[in-house]
């Protein structure tokens, strides 16, 4: 049993209720709901105690000599429901009845699908709505920091230079102390610790990883700067602030200390001793897009090996696909279409780049197969963009496509160069679909008529042997040749009705 | 927990006054007068507010008392009234800030806990309970000093159980994310 879970018992109900057995188990072994129901007591005590007065008899003696005086046979208006004009109520009702009758059925009218639009595509829709509510809300300070670090990868898988690298992260580690200062301050702050961990990392994993693999001779420069920009951001807040709960502080301190062992990281570098190792992240599902870009990040910068780099790299876009779906496709995010291509550019450099760089070099077979596996991924996440953009509204499809853009171009790059079981099916013309036509309105916007990678990529997956745990990807082939099937028949329909 | 019907006595006071017996109104307003002006106390922060709508509260439902068809619904339905009596007064005197109940307040049963909790702490407490919106605040007190069940809570508000449960639990995790930094700090 979670947390949560039991949480709603404690909150919902009277510590003497009959408890699920599971319940009490959770609760005896979980100090951290030991301590909500510790407090939850102490509270509604509290709250006890102080409406508790200690009343006098005078109200009561008044209230008995006013009883006397009253006779009972009349019922004064304000006890019963008012209700001066009945039939005025009822009309009401009615009405709102009626309109709300008229504008269904004015929705129904202004929606009715295309006939021959197929079950499948509804079916789809339905599932992708399902699927994307489940991603975490975020707060819109959180948003702010997604979209900053979004913004910094994009600059950093662009970077050749480790000094720029260095910057970059160290930019990335200052959005996330920035960010940490205004949840202290403005609150809310759940989502503190995460951040000044997100921090920390930058800072030991990426920044002093990235001295430690600096060449010799730009090693004391690199210090230097690092130096000065570290001990800025450990310096300690300014006086005047206002008087914090316990934990906050506490959290101000880690904030601080993070800094502070930056610094002394640097020192023992700079003293000759062992170098940091960088951390292995651990795979978790359902990363917060806040952690899946530092990871990318961190992964991206300190990785020597092509393709781990970009395995780990197309793990992260993966965490960060349902989230950024639903952000591209807002309507109230003007920028978004400068975030789709960023994100678009983090595939490319961070996914299909290395993919690239590594059948260059012609590996060992077992490196083939690895590599074989993370360009299916990668070109899994391609497709699900491609299934976003085709669902969704007019308004909303300018950073999908500038995400598709840039991820095409990685992907043009790496397929000729790619894995053989992958190259082949992509680039030979046979494999067309026949009879595909000019492709609809929607797919000239985006010059996705005679490129096609969904198509492409649909070949990919159908001809190789997918095992059962890509049923997602099956049903975006699905999904797709349904699509495609619609679009002809609804162009065979209009020239039917030109005719 | 309560009972959802009243003892045996508390229904035969409650027929006896409905057929305008005094004495039996009397011993009805004894055992539900405290209850009533404590919620009402803590709804409206004001004593004395709060012991002028228990009167009326108290007389309307003397004057109604006849029409009352079950008995045994007594105790929602006296809350009903003191509930209408209360949105009246706070409408009829433009109430509608909401006051933290007064610092200087003596306690009945003061137990160790209460000695653990410092005035900070106390202080905290009656901000966070005064600006828990009012239907929250209601629900909530009516669950915690009385300790009705959800069924009476819902009907006394005309609203689901569920509905009754969902505004209980959503004041007591404000009030926890309200006091937490506080009691965690008195824990140490």
């Amino acid at each position: 049993m979670k947390c949560r879970e039991a949480q709603y018992w404690l909150y919902s109900f009277q510590p003497n209720a009959a408890w699920p057995a599971d319940v009490v188990g959770h609760l005896q072994g979980c100090a951290e709901c030991q301590q909500v129901q510790a407090h939850l007591r102490k509270i509604d005590h509290e709250v006890n105690r102080l409406t508790s007065l200690p009343h006098g008899e005078a109200p009561k003696e008044q209230l008995l000599k006013r009883v006397a005086l009253t006779p009972q046979d009349s019922l004064p208006k304000d006890v019963l429901p008012k209700t001066p004009w009945p039939w005025l109520r009822y009309g009401t009702y009615l009405s709102g009845a009626a309109a709300l009758i008229v504008i269904g059925w004015l929705m129904g009218e202004f929606s009715k699908r295309p006939l021959g639009e197929p079950i499948e595509k509804i079916r789809t829709e339905f599932v992708d709505v399902v699927r994307e509510r489940i991603i975490t809300v975020q707060s819109h300070a959180d948003r702010s920091l997604v979209a900053l670090l979004l913004k910094r990868n994009s600059r950093l898988v662009q970077t050749s230079q480790v000094k720029d690298r260095v910057e970059t992260l160290l930019d990335m580690a200052d959005d996330c102390r920035q960010h940490a200062l205004t949840l202290i301050e403005q609150g809310p702050r759940d989502q503190l610790p995460l951040t000044i961990d997100l921090y920390s990392h930058l800072l030991r994993d990426g920044v002093v990883v990235q001295l430690a693999q600096a060449p010799m001779e730009q090693r004391p420069a690199l210090q230097t700067a690092v130096r000065v920009r570290v001990e800025k951001m450990a310096a300690p807040a300014a006086a005047g602030s206002p008087t914090l709960p316990r934990v906050v502080a506490e959290q101000c301190d880690a904030l601080q200390n993070a800094g502070k062992a930056t610094l002394d990281l640097v020192d023992r570098l700079e003293n000759g001793e062992a170098p940091v190792k960088p951390q292995k992240w651990q795979r978790v599902e359902n990363a917060a897009p806040a952690l899946a870009l530092v990871q990318f990040a961190i992964t991206f910068a300190s990785e020597g090996d092509a393709v781990a780099k970009a395995d780990a790299c197309a793990n992260s876009v993966k965490q960060l696909m349902p989230f950024m779906m639903l952000y591209l496709a807002e309507d109230s995010i003007q920028e978004r279409g400068e975030m789709g291509q960023q994100f678009g550019e983090m595939i490319q450099f961070g996914v299909y780049k290395p993919l690239e760089v590594a059948a260059a070099q012609e590996p060992a077979p077992p490196v083939m197969v690895e590599a074989e596996r993370v360009f299916e991924n990668a070109g899994k996440a391609l497709l699900e963009i491609e299934k976003n953009w085709q669902q969704a509204p007019d308004a909303a499809k300018v950073g999908l496509e500038r995400a598709l853009d840039a991820t095409w171009q990685g992907w043009q790059k790496s397929k000729g160069k790619g894995p053989p079981a992958l190259r082949n099916p992509l680039v030979n013309p046979e494999k067309k679909t026949p009879g595909k036509g000019k492709g609809s309105k929607d797919q000239k916007r985006s010059g996705l008529d005679d490129r096609d990678p969904s198509e492409r990529l649909t070949r990919t997956l159908q001809d190789s042997k997918m095992p059962a745990r890509h049923g997602r990807a099956k049903d975006a082939v699905t999904f797709t040749v349904s699509v495609s099937n619609a679009a002809q028949k609804r162009g065979q329909d209009a020239s039917t009705k030109r005719r | 927990m309560r009972d959802n019907v009243g003892s045996p006595d508390e229904l035969n006071w409650v027929r006896q006054a409905a057929q305008g017996d005094q004495q039996a109104f009397a011993r009805l307003v004894d055992a539900y007068w405290e209850k009533v002006r404590r919620w009402l106390y803590g709804l409206t922060g004001k004593q004395h507010m709060a012991e002028d709508v228990a009167q009326d509260t108290f007389l309307k439902a003397w004057i109604a008392l006849p029409k009352l068809r079950e008995v045994a619904t007594f105790r929602v339905w006296l809350f009903q009234i003191a509930r209408r009596c209360w949105l009246d007064a706070r409408r009829r005197s433009g109430l509608y800030k909401k006051l933290p109940l007064p610092v200087d307040v003596a306690g009945n049963q003061p137990g160790p806990l209460s000695n653990l909790i410092d005035g900070e702490t106390e202080e905290q407490l009656q901000i966070a309970l005064a600006q828990l919106p009012s239907k929250f605040r209601a629900a909530y007190l009516l669950w915690t000093q009385e300790e009705l069940p959800y069924s009476e809570i819902a009907a006394i508000f005309g609203v689901s159980e569920e509905t009754a449960r969902w505004r209980v639990c959503k004041a007591r995790q404000s009030l926890v994310q309200a006091l937490t930094p506080y009691m965690q700090y008195r824990d140490q």
